[in-house]
């Protein structure tokens, strides 16, 4: 008991493994995509956003992920763009995946996750640390997974959403879903809009130019030939057109439009020990920026990806083993891309054995072969023991890269093409407590070493080129709380809280990275009864250096927001359910990036309905 | 002989005296807190000032914004010009706005915030304020000159230079602008400030990275040495030749008969009359960045000053130095501080 007691001192975090393993049983009725993600797992940090959670919150992921993953987002002001820090990792050093492909864009490696809409998930995954193996580039500090599934059976069902609030904040959101005999259909339409003209009162100003609007519509099919073949088909469109706010109103007016289009058909066969699974994509990306409003004058860029992955699943006993090939194609076009193409071939072999009941483990390989740089070899070796009913610890180690972008390697007269993946080795040792449904305790400690990052750095004729010139350490622990208490019958009280402590440093000069806060927190508590829930969020955000130098006196101050919300629910009238949320209940001001002010109170009704 | 010589010396002697009284009636009392010393500016993200006093005993960083809480001077604070009435017009250059404020106590007394877009340099001429603006960096055909009334801060109509427009600066009759920008292109318009038209276009070298006017003539350095300009005939009379070692040198700057320019993390030095340009350092000193090396660069009252912007996302510094190469004062100014401004 001692030496536990120490690791946990030392280590730390992760919870919330109880709502995966529950899913894992369900596989066969619930059609998840990305079944990698359920199925090897083992010795990681994983959990999930429910699809209540997600109805319960605005469409910004933003400020979904803030409030309940301990993931730093550096977001320019209120809607703007918003880039991860996961584990004090870079923005490009997390990947996005939609249905376990990968969305970061192939232009900056990066996904802004303002542009991301939740509404039309039914979970959102977050795996902390490495997973380039079956998830390959950018998988460093941990990956996102927006997944959408559909039943074997499902029940028609209309569900339509809508919600209003400050600085003229509309989101609404219709979904259907039947059974047509063997063809199942789910559809979704989710929007986003506000006029984000929100006050910054020691400007004595208002956000000016900030607007925006997102939309995403969803498809998803399932059709069962016969009892072991199964084609699925997946669909995404998402477009907006976001403006980006000024610093002062001088500033010259600019905006972004994007366009991006995820498509995949899916298929799947089961005999006996074996699954063979198939999956053809197309995926799209676009985007316009408008440098300057009042000139019209803009730069776009447009990239389409053929996405290929043969999977072939095979268990035995307490064995599985799964091998995936995969291969992509893709070319980008655009005002300052010059030649932009890349073949990427990748070979993956999984395995994993339950070798006791108490111990199990899993090693995986990848090797990729593209003929533009060094393919390293990666890999990831984890482990769990349970120790009994109540403790578990685990350990994961593995080595994950990110490759070079079509920006950093295409870009005209300053694309490097003597880039090299950026690679990173991590290790990783947990423990987890859970005693019965009331409590559920996690901590986490992990180690990461990354090198040959790619810095834009300027040359000699103020060109910014990019390098392989960084080496940094991230280090650090996280800790989960979760507790749930039944006050009485249709009574529970819930509390799931994160901390995490974070450093991240620059190996030449021993700084912290910028915009990489040393302590995150947040907590939800929430009670519900019949018929009301009542919820109270706290996020906090230690304080950042803007500077590579650390200057004391160049910093973004921490702040701590607390959000509510209420509900009631009618469930005789269409099953609805009617919500107030308040964030920044305090009307603290508080900006998120240097000279970024961001909203105060902030108002918003809801109400929800289904039948 | 000797008597006419004594007596002249000693009438020289008395000269000279009666000018130093005159000169020097009483210590020099500052006009503000930033008075004696001198202003760095800093390039931003946000732009912000140093203020080093002349005797090294105080540096104040971000002095725009201490003395005027909940004000910034915008993004990328380009350069700061002067006029006689103890203004100093500071341009934001990404935020199109010029903010005014008194030189010695930076406190603000104006903004000039319509007319600009993608403002660079500016000069003030009698009651005219002329700024160079580039406008879209992807064309030089819509580059112009907007011009302010100096009091009011009203604009009057542009000046549509139609090719790139980059520094400007005055002999106290005519306006020259530069059509060159980042060590790119050529020539120099002559403006005539009655009219507000161009009356000469004078060729000079191609890669043109500065010009100075000293005395009757103009220096312009180019990519291959210095073009003299007879500023009452407005042509080229002769160039001073740079060696190919150090082709591509940059910030030229005349002090007490010489000239004074950097290349790469060195400074050199060459009499106004030589032939062909030194490229013996004076002095070099350590610079990490690559394109923030010799950011900012002056010569005044004996002085070279050279900044640093290191790597545009941390704080830069500031070297002094006297004229034969030897440190006399240095400290860390804001991010990427670009120029010397003397109180």
């Amino acid at each position: 008991m001692r030496r536990i007691g120490i690791i946990f001192l030392f280590v730390l975090s992760s919870a919330n493994h109880w709502a995966q393993e529950t899913l894992v049983q369900k596989l066969d009725t619930i059609y998840l995509s990305d079944q990698n993600l359920k199925t090897f797992n083992i010795g990681q940090k994983q959990f999930q956003l429910s699809d209540s959670l997600i109805r319960q919150n605005n469409f910004a992921l933003t400020d979904l992920l803030q409030r309940h993953t301990p993931i730093y987002f550096r977001q320019n002001g209120y809607g703007m763009v918003s880039s991860p820090s996961f584990r004090g990792t870079t923005a490009s050093q997390t990947a996005v995946l939609w249905n376990g492909i990968g969305i970061n864009s192939s232009l900056t490696g990066q996904s802004d996750f303002n542009t991301l809409l939740t509404a039309n998930f039914t979970n959102i995954d977050v795996k902390f640390g490495g997973g380039s193996v079956i998830y390959g580039t950018g998988a460093i500090g941990g990956s996102i997974h927006l997944n959408q599934n559909i039943g074997k059976n499902i029940e028609e069902q209309h569900q339509f959403q809508v919600a209003y609030g400050s600085f003229s904040t509309l989101e609404s959101r219709y979904a259907f879903q039947k059974q047509f005999n063997v063809l199942k259909l789910k559809l979704a339409f989710a929007r986003r809009q506000s006029e984000n003209d929100y006050k910054i009162s020691d400007q004595n100003r208002q956000n000016e130019n900030g607007q925006f609007h997102m939309n995403s519509l969803d498809a998803v099919l399932r059709y069962d030939l016969s009892d072991h073949n199964v084609l699925s088909y997946f669909s995404n469109f998402t477009f907006g057109e976001r403006h980006f706010s000024l610093i002062r109103s001088t500033d010259p007016r600019t905006k972004y439009d994007n366009l991006d289009t995820r498509n995949m058909i899916e298929w799947r066969s089961t005999f006996n020990r074996i699954q063979s699974k198939l999956k053809v994509a197309y995926l799209t990306e676009k985007f316009t920026y408008f440098d300057n409003l009042s000139r019209d004058t803009s730069s776009s860029s447009n990239v389409e990806t053929q996405w290929l992955q043969y999977e072939l699943l095979y268990s035995l006993y307490r064995m599985k083993i799964n091998a995936i090939f995969n291969y992509q194609n893709a070319q980008a076009e655009g005002n300052q891309l010059e030649n932009a193409v890349r073949d990427i071939a990748g070979l993956s072999v999984l395995f994993q054995h339950q070798f006791t009941e108490k111990w199990s483990y899993e090693v995986t390989l990848r090797q990729d072969l593209n003929d533009d740089f060094e393919n390293p070899l990666l890999f990831s070796f984890g482990s769990k023991w349970s120790l009994d009913r109540q403790w578990s610890i685990r350990a994961h180690a593995s080595k994950n890269y990110r490759l070079p972008t079509f920006n950093d390697l295409f870009w005209a007269n300053a694309g490097n093409p003597n880039l090299t993946p950026e690679t990173a080795y991590q290790t990783e040792l947990g423990i987890h407590y859970k005693w019965d449904k009331f409590l559920d305790i996690s901590l986490t400690g992990y180690y990461n070493d990354i090198t040959n990052m790619i810095r834009w750095l300027p040359n000699e004729l103020g060109i910014w080129q990019p390098q392989n010139t960084q080496e940094v350490e991230t280090y650090g622990g996280e800790a989960t709380l979760q507790l749930n208490y039944d006050l009485a019958e249709h009574q529970t009280v819930e509390l799931i809280s994160n901390y995490a402590y974070t450093i991240s440093e620059n190996q030449e000069t021993g700084n912290q990275l910028i915009y990489v806060p040393f302590h995150t927190a947040n907590a939800n508590l929430i009670y519900s009864n019949k018929h009301w829930d009542l919820g109270l969020t706290w996020l906090f955000n230690g304080s950042v250096f803007t500077q590579t130098d650390n200057n004391p006196n160049r910093k973004v101050e921490h702040y701590n927001l607390t959000d509510l919300h209420v509900s009631r629910r009618f469930p005789k009238f269409f099953n609805s359910k009617l919500s107030l949320r308040a964030m920044n209940i305090f009307d603290l001001a508080y900006e998120a990036v240097d000279n970024r002010p961001m909203p105060g109170r902030a108002l918003t009704f809801q109400l929800l309905t289904q039948f | 002989m000797k008597t006419i010589f004594k007596v002249n010396f000693l009438f020289a002697l008395l000269i000279l005296t009666s000018c130093s009284s005159d000169d020097d009636p009483e210590p020099q009392l500052p006009q503000g807190d930033y008075d004696l010393g001198t202003l760095v500016l800093n390039e931003g993200g946000i732009g912000s000032v140093t203020f080093i006093s002349n005797d090294y005993t105080r540096v104040d960083q971000q002095i725009y914004s201490t003395v005027n809480p909940n004000e910034e001077l915008g993004a990328f604070a380009q350069y700061i010009f002067f006029d006689q009435d103890d203004n100093a017009y500071i341009i934001g250059g990404g935020s199109n706005l010029i903010t005014v404020v008194n030189r010695y106590t930076f406190e603000k007394v104006g903004e000039i915030a319509t007319g600009l877009d993608n403002p660079r340099y500016g000069v003030v001429l009698g009651d005219n304020i002329y700024v160079t603006n580039q406008a879209s960096f992807m064309t030089t055909d819509d580059d112009y000159i907007a011009v302010f009334n100096r009091i009011t801060f009203a604009p009057s109509t542009p000046i549509i230079m139609g090719k790139a427009v980059e520094f400007i600066l005055s002999d106290g009759s005519k306006l020259y602008v530069q059509n060159a920008a980042f060590g790119f292109g050529s020539g120099i318009s002559v403006i005539n400030p009655n009219s507000n038209t161009i009356e000469a276009e004078i060729a000079t070298g191609e890669g043109l990275q500065s010009i100075k006017i000293n005395a009757s003539s103009m220096y312009a350095l180019h990519g291959t040495g210095i073009d003299v300009i007879n500023l009452s005939t407005q042509e080229v009379t002769s160039t001073i030749a740079l060696p190919n070692d150090i082709s591509g040198a940059t910030n030229l700057d005349i002090f007490n008969g010489r000239f004074y320019y950097t290349f790469g993390s060195s400074v050199y030095s060459s009499e106004l009359a030589a032939t062909t340009l030194s490229n013996t350092p004076i002095l070099t000193y350590n610079s990490n960045s690559a394109f923030g090396t010799m950011y900012g660069f002056e010569v005044h009252d004996g002085l070279i000053y050279l900044s640093d912007a290191t790597d545009f996302a941390s704080d830069g510094f500031v070297e002094i130095y006297d004229l034969n190469g030897n440190l006399v004062f240095e400290t860390t100014a804001g991010i990427g501080p670009n120029g010397f401004y003397f109180n």
